[in-house]
């Protein structure tokens, strides 16, 4: 039959389509967002070790998450230097301390991070240009992407880290996402004249990088072998993964997160079926007519599939753009990486119009039953 | 709404077709579940949060005037209470310790420190609102004993009473556990007396006992006592150093905290948001679909005389009904679902009155937006066309 039916039905009343299409659009935008809000979990909880250049790391095996990192000796780095394949190994020290806010005076609770100043193994550019800066003693590089509490930041601040007084030196942006609301950085030397209790040698992450070419996994492989029994050898990939496990699986947020994308995915689904059994109920009259007139069952549900598939496409176009556009603002708002990414756009693509249809075959089954005589 | 007759025309529209009322009260009814889910996120988050203070036994709390939320710890001199102490209509002054940092147990299965939020206290105070910790005040008067939380997180291991748990190297007899539960940032807590406190926790580089820490300062009026007055004689006598405030003004500072610090009131704020105006989209599908079913009839009753505020009346009362008829069954799911979910993530997910009632006035809303949009198509139906 040459008339394309499902198009003309989509098509045919405007305004009742404008809000079937509305209502698909807002069940297609609620799981983008809540799938984004999940992702963001993911990236927020590594944020912390991001700036840093690494393929694999050196913990304590007593080591849970990146503040509670426990500590390995110093002197495991240059053990680990001497295996063949490792290019350089940098301790990285993290200590909970505080900050003044320059402005009110408050003190508030921070992360300290610290470097030897002499191979920081950084790998956000800002942070490279302004590494040398860490030489000088009581000199820090501040994230400006702290929480507001945090006071004005800027190169050329003096404040306080655990009363004692630091300059910026430079700054750069990243944030630092879960972990912490704000974060600094500072010289190995520095750290310990400011933090109590810190020391040279309790190193709390050893950052090994590969020479280029070799293979990551051999050289962890025989670091595994060689270095002694109170550090651990992991990957980049598997560090990341201790903390995302420790935010997605144990910590609330990501439980919550995780909830609220199942129930994103089920109360959509539902709403998809409510809009296309609408749909089809308000046809049925014309069905029941096609089928007298002597289309076969498969026909209609063939019609039916393809616009539950048009519903599917014309409200996603629209719930693209908002979704983007709540990125940004979101994203702009919490200081987090909020994106869209290839694999949520065709995720959310093929789950839309798979919903849609299901939706579609669903309904169609009263197509099916529906008897001429019974309508006129 | 009765017709001149006294036909009572919205309900009967409304409730003619069984098979379509359930269809739209089921659509209602998920929007509704929507905002009642998201909405509770947003508040169990700061439940999660202000629970602890709820269990403090203090009419007035005594914090460090930096002091944001009950973490990060942020402590005051010793001195205060005792400055406290003396003034009038002040029956007592207890002292809270805490320490996150330092503070880890040692899971014996798998060897590994996990961190803990540890809570020190003079067992003959009752600092706590826990009847359970009330009951083994006395047991915590032994040295090295500890009480743990048994909602905290299954990998802090094993904490039946009569085990021993190692806490920051200290090795302690676990007496007792009382039901807290973890927040955002710590997976749970224990505990201790506080020589029990001070001992494990000593200067890290002397090796002395650090007396001077105290986190929170509970004070308990005579009864009788002005708390304003009594609030004023202590924020003349304590420096500036300190605050004085309500257990609600803390709570509050908590709420400001975790609000500004968390995506969470923006992410679930959002999904609010996105919940009722997908209510208002079902809602104006469902009424605009009656409408143009029945638009004869409509015209009829403009021919017949009735005017259009009428029909704008008619459409309301209509959506008030859907509004209504699916708020039932959404607030039965929601609190089903709701408790599921407290299983789930440890996040306290309460229904209170005033929780429903907020909900219910958006589903109200809602179906009332949606009819003064579809409205306009009854609105338009002239007599002429239709016929």
């Amino acid at each position: 039959m040459p008339t394309p039916l499902a198009w003309r039905n989509v098509t045919h009343k405007k305004v009742r389509t404008a809000a079937a299409l509305t209502g698909v659009c807002f069940a297609i935008v609620l799981m983008f967002m809540q799938l984004g809000f999940w992702d963001v979990v993911f990236k927020a909880s590594t944020m912390l070790i991001d700036p840093f250049a690494f393929d694999a790391v050196l913990v304590s095996p007593q080591y849970v998450h990146l503040r509670a990192a426990a500590s390995i000796p110093r002197a495991r780095l240059a053990q680990a230097l001497a295996v063949p394949g490792v290019a350089s190994a940098s301790p990285l020290y993290v200590v909970n301390g505080s900050w003044r806010n320059a402005e009110t005076r408050a003190r508030r609770e921070l992360p300290i991070l610290a470097v030897d100043p002499d191979q920081p193994s950084f790998a956000l550019p800002e942070l490279v240009r302004s590494a040398p800066l860490l030489h000088q003693l009581d000199v820090a590089l501040m994230d400006a992407r702290a929480q507001a509490r945090y006071g004005p930041i800027h190169a050329g601040l003096v404040s306080e880290l655990e009363n004692r007084k630091v300059t910026v030196g430079a700054t750069y942006g990243y944030g630092s996402g879960f972990m912490a609301d704000a974060s600094v950085i500072v010289s190995d030397r520095t750290l310990v004249r400011v933090a109590r209790g810190a020391s040279r040698d309790a190193v709390s992450l050893g950052l090994l990088r590969v020479a280029p070419g070799t293979p990551v996994k051999a050289v962890i492989a025989a670091l595994k072998e060689r270095m002694p029994a109170d550090v651990m050898v992991w990957s980049r990939r598997e560090l990341e993964a201790n903390e995302q496990r420790f935010f997605v699986e144990v910590k609330p947020i990501g439980l919550m997160f995780f909830s609220g994308v199942v129930l994103a995915f089920t109360v959509g689904g539902i709403i998809l079926y409510q809009i296309l059994a609408a749909e089809v109920t308000n046809h049925l009259k014309e069905f029941a007519t096609l089928m007298a007139m002597g289309y076969k069952e498969r026909y209609l549900v063939g019609v039916v599939i393809q616009q539950a598939t048009f519903f599917a496409l014309l409200g996603f176009v629209p719930a693209l753009g908002l979704a983007l556009f709540m990125y940004v603002v979101i994203g702009w708002f919490t200081q987090l990486p909020m994106g869209m990414t290839v694999g949520r756009f065709a995720g959310v693509l093929i789950l839309s119009i798979a919903m849609c249809v299901v939706a579609g075959l669903l309904a169609s089954r009263k197509v099916a039953r529906a008897d001429p005589a019974d309508l006129f | 709404m009765l017709a001149r007759n006294g036909t009572p025309l919205a309900w009967r529209n409304f409730s003619h077709s069984r098979a379509r009322l359930i269809g739209s009260l089921a659509g209602v009814t998920f929007a509704v579940i929507l905002m009642f889910v998201e909405m509770g996120f947003l508040n169990g988050l700061y439940d999660n949060h202000t629970r602890f203070v709820d269990k403090l036994n203090a009419d007035l709390l005594i914090v460090n005037a930096d002091k944001e939320a009950v973490i990060p710890l942020q402590p005051f001199p010793r001195r205060r209470l005792f400055q406290a102490r003396g003034q009038p209509g002040v029956a007592a002054a207890y002292g809270l310790r805490m320490e996150e940092m330092h503070s880890f147990l040692k899971n014996d299965r798998d060897g590994l420190q996990y961190p803990i939020l540890i809570l020190g206290f003079d067992p003959a105070e009752p600092v706590f609102l826990i009847p359970e910790v009330l009951a083994a005040s006395r047991q915590l008067t032994v040295s090295d004993t500890v009480l743990v939380d048994s909602e905290a997180k299954d990998f802090y291991g094993d904490r039946r009473p009569g085990y021993e748990a190692e806490i920051s190297g200290r090795r302690m007899r676990i007496v007792g556990t009382y039901p807290l539960g973890p927040d955002f940032r710590v997976d749970g807590t224990a505990i201790v007396s506080e020589r029990t406190f001070l001992n494990t926790f000593p200067d890290p580089q002397s090796g002395e006992t650090l007396p001077d820490r105290i986190e929170f300062g509970l004070v308990k009026l005579v009864p009788g006592a002005s708390l304003r007055e009594t609030r004023r004689a202590l924020e003349s006598v304590l420096p500036e150093d300190v605050r004085v405030l309500t257990k609600t003004e803390f709570s509050d500072r908590i709420r400001a905290y975790w609000g500004a610090s968390k995506p969470v009131g923006y992410v679930f704020g959002t999904g609010m948001v996105v919940g009722f105006l997908i209510g208002v989209t079902i809602c104006y599908q469902i009424l605009y679909t009656g409408i143009l079913d029945h638009l004869p009839q409509y015209a009829t009753i403009k021919a017949i005389g009735y005017d259009d505020a009428y029909l704008v009346r008619l459409v309301v009362e209509e959506a008030v009904y859907l509004g209504a008829g699916g708020f039932v069954p959404g607030l039965l799911l929601s609190a089903a679902i709701y408790a599921a979910l407290q299983v789930y993530t440890s996040v306290p997910m309460h229904l209170s009155l005033m929780r429903m009632t907020v909900v219910f006035v958006l589903t109200i809303a809602m179906c009332v937006v949606s009819a003064l949009i579809a409205v306009r198509k009854a609105i338009e139906a002239d007599p002429a066309d239709v016929f």
